[in-house]
């Protein structure tokens, strides 16, 4: 199978098959934009992505290489959280940062699988907390002046407190 | 979701500090991705108090574009959630019995609706008898078809915006393949006659050869028992 050289920012190259490569459209694209042919193993620079993160996205990919392409949304329900595999699950689980880097990584490489996986995997992780209890699990201060955040919460105590 | 400028060409560091907002890592665009995986009630409740930036981020009106709502949305959230919501493509309200109010709504707040959202709309809501769209592009032909069905006939509608020929036809042909309807029954049917004349009497937005050509199409369907359609028409 033909090969490809991806080279990480922190210098590192990466030796991996053509196919898995073109999981990411940035790559296939680039590829194909500027006719790199495989028999010549150029080497494509990945000034976004650290070999760390590199590799994480290529072991994800090449358990994913013969994945059908993902079933369309159904309009009439909400997007799905609770469809990730148990792979994706236990290839998911590591640190915030490293979490966050991965979808960094997907954006930039545009990998909508993983992408998707990493973007509900954060999603879960809002999901049925309190406005606190999301802050507190992802250190965001709370930025709102006293008057200001008054008044979100008055909002919110007239419209929710039918619920 | 791609932002270029927010990928610097210098590397990121693996490892960060324990105590780190990696949200700020993340253009809005990511943001909106994850977010779009959260019931909107979640969004409303328990996002928008976060922060300063999540606040703006969840009026995004791209969040916006497809809305559910079941029995447990109240009527006075539902109402804002389409208020703000210009880019408003579909809807799904599944056991409400306030759809007058939130169809009247849906009407005045989305100038281009598109005809999947309002077949759905008022297909799905079968308590809703009286819909009033003012204000508001209808491009779809296929929605006066069916709102000149027989299905519909007991229901009041109300349209005024700008409607083509073909709309037209597509009314008034629904309408006269439906058997109980005649010339008279037209006139007097709630239905037929709100649609039609309130069609049909606003000159700013109907030429006069247009509406000769639509006298001209009811003349051709063997309607002409009854002198006039009423004072809506005026050739």
């Amino acid at each position: 199978m033909p090969k490809i050289k991806l080279q990480s920012s922190d210098g590192e190259i990466f030796d991996v098959d053509v196919e898995i490569a073109k999981c990411s459209v940035t790559i296939k694209t680039m590829l194909e934009d500027l006719g790199m042919d495989d028999e010549e193993e150029e080497i494509v620079p990945l000034p976004n992505v650290n070999s760390a993160i590199l590799r994480k996205v290529l072991q994800w990919a090449t358990f994913h290489k013969d994945d059908p392409p993902p079933p369309e949304d159904d309009e009439n329900k909400e997007k799905r959280t609770d469809d990730i595999s148990s792979w994706d699950a236990d290839f998911l689980k590591v640190d915030q940062g490293t979490l966050f880097e991965l979808i960094l990584a997907a954006n930039y490489l545009d990998i909508k699988g993983l992408l998707d996986v990493t973007c509900k995997t954060v999603a879960n992780m809002i999901k049925g907390k309190a406005p606190e209890e999301i802050r507190k699990t992802f250190n965001i201060k709370n930025d709102f002046t006293a008057s200001e955040e008054d008044q979100v919460r008055k909002e919110n105590e007239c419209l929710f407190d039918i619920f | 979701l791609r932002n270029e400028e927010t990928y610097r060409a210098d590397p990121v560091p693996t490892k960060r500090l324990r105590y780190t907002n990696h949200f700020s890592f993340l253009p809005d665009e990511i943001l909106v991705y994850i977010f779009s995986f959260l019931p909107h009630e979640q969004l409303y409740k328990n996002v928008k108090p976060v922060c300063k930036r999540w606040n703006s981020i969840v009026s995004t009106p791209t969040l916006w574009k497809k809305i559910l709502a079941d029995k447990n949305i109240p009527t006075n959230i539902l109402c804002r959630w389409l208020e703000h919501s210009p880019l408003l493509e579909h809807v799904c309200f599944v056991d409400r019995d306030d759809m007058n109010l939130i169809a009247d709504k849906v009407g005045k707040c989305n100038p281009n609706l598109k005809r999947k959202v309002l077949c759905s709309l008022i297909k799905r809501c079968k308590k809703l008898n009286q819909f009033i769209f003012s204000q508001t592009t209808i491009r779809s032909s296929k929605f006066f078809k069916m709102i000149g069905s027989k299905e519909e006939a007991q229901r009041k509608c109300s349209y005024s915006g700008p409607i083509s020929l073909k709309q037209i036809h597509a009314l008034v042909e629904s309408a006269i393949q439906n058997e109980s309807y005649s010339l008279s029954t037209l006139r007097s049917g709630t239905m037929f006659r709100n649609s039609l004349t309130n069609l049909l009497a606003q000159p700013q937005v109907i030429s006069n050869a247009l509406m000769r050509e639509i006298w001209d199409e009811i003349l051709n369907m063997h309607l002409r028992e009854e002198p006039a359609l009423g004072g809506g028409i005026i050739v």
